[in-house]
């Protein structure tokens, strides 16, 4: 039944009492993000007034080895100084236990040693698995944690058990499909939560409050005032330690899948039923998600443009090829960059191009989304000092900076009649004058609360692979598609470029 | 503040941060003005460049000098900010890069890491001998291209060429012909001398520059344009002169003169001939501004304007200030290329 007391309950109140088990407790990901979240949730005070954080992993630690690893990170990658007194606070509720979470036997004695940490306060605890892990320990730690008893009927008990997992949600539509089906074995969809951390970035959420808490913009966001949409994901990185993942898996998977299609799902979705019902929004999602038009190996051939990058220069700094990057096979012919152009083919956005790029080793980190509104008929400014009459574009920057601008356009003071274009500017540091949380905090503090709405389901999921496995398909059995080149710190192959021309488009300048 | 490469994102903030702020301090952000500058430039002579320009158009600026003495790119930033209120200042950002020739490969990525991003970026070419791989690379990163086509090492040819590479070109010496074009303009929105312009038989073009020799750019971009407004083509060259046809005063010779002066270039007078011979338009340049002579059906008039005289930089704020139309730029430069290039040997008259 519904609950009948929830309507209008949604204060921030800290969540229940909650066990976080971090299976991966030594990895990257771990000490680079969790980490520091939590303890920015303990100093904001966001964090269950009774918590406990118990790292899992291979690797032989005590507790205070994991404390003081931990103390390492979260100084080095806060976004706020490590004060003393609220690390103690934050660290005496963190403890470690050796697991090899593929073994029955060390699952089970986890699973001892989370009941007694619990008992210990007296307390009910919701437990929350947070798999830290590659990909393929996701099946056996989730039957592992069923088979110890660790995972409660959510239509039975009345302890939360949820399982949060990170990308790669498969590597395709099958794998995804089997994926999720394992998955469901031990939980029901209602306790996964996977977690795409783009869904937790300020600017990201603040789409929804953009659009539909803005009496100016809705009426416009449709095919009759959009002329085209490009989202561009920027990196000048290349792929680091991630080498011999990366090599396997290529962009359009590590990041297209995930990130830029779930900002494309919210950037075109119909009004919900509900912000605060987590499936009202998802339904939508999906809704968007299956409308994007499939390509067939024509159109995969015109449409999507895959590059490698070759040696060049990232800010002054010689960098080396892909193929010249430890841990790349020598004749790898994974994509460093894509570029794609699809189509929304739904009543609101039939005919609106999406230009769709990311890449590594571009010479700037940035991801942005830019809305090109139609422009205006240019005859009244025709033989004035004016070409073209610009694009109003309003950009919604999701990374370094967060915030929107939008450009219109303005006179110049003066006695001549010209048009130029101005940007007006909306940062979420000044003008709320306080930093942005991490992705990671609200995303870690929903799982705890048990909302799911920033968390991507199996059907998102799964639409997103339908979208790029028959594009994946072609790469694959069709060698003629070419793999094209570009220079290390330049902004792509020519070839890209080329794909908007064509429209008359060009992409906007990062 | 000399800073490492990595750091100018962080420095450039710092500098803006450390301005006092008993007033208010606004960061101007409308654009990115790259200005490649000579290596003959110095820190002071770029910084009064950018002095002279951030007032009236205040953007991100980033300055660079080619620089055989220095082993590695290295960078300045600072921050000038200028009056606009009682209690409002804007502040343009600064970013000047020595750059060694073993360093021009890796400039582009340089620049990229610090363009504003989602607003436009304008190229200033600036002084002479500016080396051809630094134009190129730059100009591949402009929407817009400020030059003085004199100082390109190819003139017209080249200013074609980096056209072909931008939205468009702020050709300096265009802006300088600007009040010669706006005076045969308003000559002819008469109708009396409106009526003349299909017995248009000959135009004569004097040009003045050191050696008294020809090329002359300004004289080729006046012929350009007077070519695209009566819709002529340069065809041949003859004896007398380029013979250019077209449908509106069918062919019309046009000859060009070179005098030695003090001057770098600078167009001296045009005289546009009518068939009959008993009207002209000539317009003249003296140290008292541009004077012109029409002589039609018998009648007489004469006319003057102000003259600016100037350096690019003048032209320069002036375009900033108050603005000028290239938007017949293009056709006129294409016309000045096909005159350029069916006589490279052209001596004039």
């Amino acid at each position: 039944m519904h609950n009948l007391f929830s309507e209008g309950e949604s204060r921030i109140v800290r969540p229940p009492s909650t066990a976080l088990v971090i299976f991966g407790a030594s990895g990257d990901l771990t000490h680079r993000k969790l980490l520091p979240a939590l303890y920015n949730l303990y100093c904001d005070d966001y964090l269950p007034v009774n918590f406990l954080i118990i790292g899992a992993s291979r690797t032989r630690l005590s507790d205070q080895d994991f404390r003081d690893s931990a103390r390492e990170s979260v100084a080095s990658y806060s976004r706020r100084e490590l004060d003393s007194e609220k690390w103690a606070g934050f660290s005496k509720n963190m403890y470690y236990q050796p697991t090899d979470a593929s073994k029955e036997s060390d699952i089970s004695e986890l699973g001892k040693r989370i009941e007694a940490l619990c008992q210990g306060c007296h307390r009910d605890f919701n437990y929350l698995y947070y798999l830290a892990t590659a990909p393929r320990f996701f099946a056996p730690i989730s039957a592992n944690l069923k088979k110890a008893g660790l995972v409660e009927d959510p239509e039975q008990g009345m302890r939360r058990t949820s399982l949060i997992v990170e990308k790669p949600f498969g590597h395709d539509l099958e794998s995804a499909r089997e994926l999720n089906a394992k998955l469901r074995q031990n939980f029901a969809e209602s306790q996964i939560f996977r977690i795409d951390h783009y869904l937790g970035k300020e600017t990201v959420q603040n789409i929804l409050v953009f659009r539909f808490a803005n009496g100016i913009f809705e009426p416009l966001w449709n095919n009759k005032y959009v002329d085209h949409i490009q989202i561009s994901f920027a990196e000048s990185i290349g792929v680091g330690s991630r080498a011999s993942y990366f090599d396997r898996t290529g962009i359009l998977r590590d990041v297209v899948q995930n990130h830029l299609f779930q900002i494309l799902s919210l950037l075109c979705i119909e009004p919900p039923i509900s912000l605060s019902d987590p499936d009202s929004i998802r339904d939508e999602k999906v809704k968007v998600l299956r409308s994007v038009r499939r390509l067939n190996k024509e159109e995969v051939a015109a449409r999507v443009v895959r590059a490698q990058y070759d040696k060049g220069y990232i800010n002054g700094e010689p960098v080396p090829g892909y193929l010249q990057e430890d841990g790349i096979n020598s004749g790898s012919r994974a994509e460093t960059y894509v570029a794609m152009r699809i189509e929304v083919d739904n009543w609101r956005w039939s005919g609106v191009p999406i230009y769709i790029r990311a890449g590594k080793r571009l010479p700037r980190r940035i991801t942005e989304i830019t809305v090109f509104f139609k422009r205006p008929p240019g005859m009244l400014f025709r033989g004035r000092q004016v070409y073209d009459l610009d694009y109003n574009v309003l950009a919604i920057q999701v990374q370094p900076e967060e915030g929107i601008s939008l450009r219109i356009s303005a006179k110049p003071p003066g006695p001549r009649l010209r048009v130029e274009p101005v940007i007006m500017n909306f940062t979420y540091g000044s003008s709320f004058g306080v930093p942005s949380p991490e992705a990671y905090e609200r995303l870690l503090l929903d799982a705890m609360k048990g909302d799911a709405t920033l968390f991507t389901r199996d059907d998102e999921i799964e639409e997103a692979w339908g979208i790029l496995t028959p594009v994946l398909e072609v790469w694959k059995q069709d060698d003629a598609i070419p793999l094209y080149r570009y220079q290390a710190g330049s902004w792509g192959p020519l070839e890209a470029d080329a794909l908007l021309t064509a429209s008359g488009h060009a992409w906007r300048k990062l | 503040m000399k800073v490492a490469l990595k750091d100018i994102d962080i420095k450039l903030r710092e500098v803006i941060e450390s301005i006092e702020t008993d007033t208010l301090y606004t960061r101007s952000a409308s654009s990115n003005f790259i200005v490649l500058v000579s290596e003959s430039s110095d820190s002071k002579s770029i910084n009064r460049l950018l002095d002279a320009i951030s007032p009236v158009h205040p953007c991100r600026f980033i300055a660079i000098r080619p620089d055989k003495k220095v082993s590695d790119i290295s960078a300045e930033v600072s921050a000038s900010c200028h009056k606009l209120s009682r209690n409002q200042h804007v502040c343009s950002e600064r970013i000047i890069l020595n750059v060694p020739p073993v360093g021009f490969d890796a400039l582009p990525s340089v620049v990229n890491a610090h363009l504003l991003p989602g607003v436009s970026s304008e190229l200033l070419l600036f002084g002479e001998d500016l080396p051809d791989q630094l134009i190129n690379s730059l100009s591949d990163i402009a929407d817009i291209i400020y030059c003085d086509s004199v100082e390109l090492q190819g003139g017209v040819r080249d200013a074609l060429r980096l056209l072909g590479k931008v939205k468009h070109i702020v050709d300096l010496r265009w802006i300088e012909l600007s009040y010669w074009r706006q005076q045969i303009k308003e000559i002819f929105s008469h109708k009396a001398a409106a009526s003349f312009i299909p017995l248009i038989k000959a135009i004569h073009i004097v040009t003045e520059n050191r050696e008294g020799k020809p090329p002359s750019t300004p004289g080729l971009l006046m012929a350009g344009w007077l070519s695209d407004r009566l819709k002529m083509s340069p065809v041949a060259i003859s004896s007398s002169g380029f013979e250019c046809d077209g449908p509106t005063a069918g062919t019309v010779i046009i000859t060009f003169e070179y005098r030695k002066s003090k001057f770098r270039t600078r167009l001296k007078n045009l005289e546009i001939i009518f068939d009959g011979g008993n009207a002209h338009v000539l317009l003249e340049r003296d140290s008292s501004g541009l004077h012109s002579e029409v002589k039609l059906l018998g009648n007489e008039y004469n006319f003057s304007s102000p003259l600016e005289e100037g350096t690019p930089l003048k032209m320069l704020e002036k375009y900033f200030v108050i603005g000028e139309s290239v938007k017949n730029y293009p056709a006129a430069l294409k016309l000045a290329c096909e005159m350029a290039e069916l006589d490279e040997n052209y001596r004039g008259v």
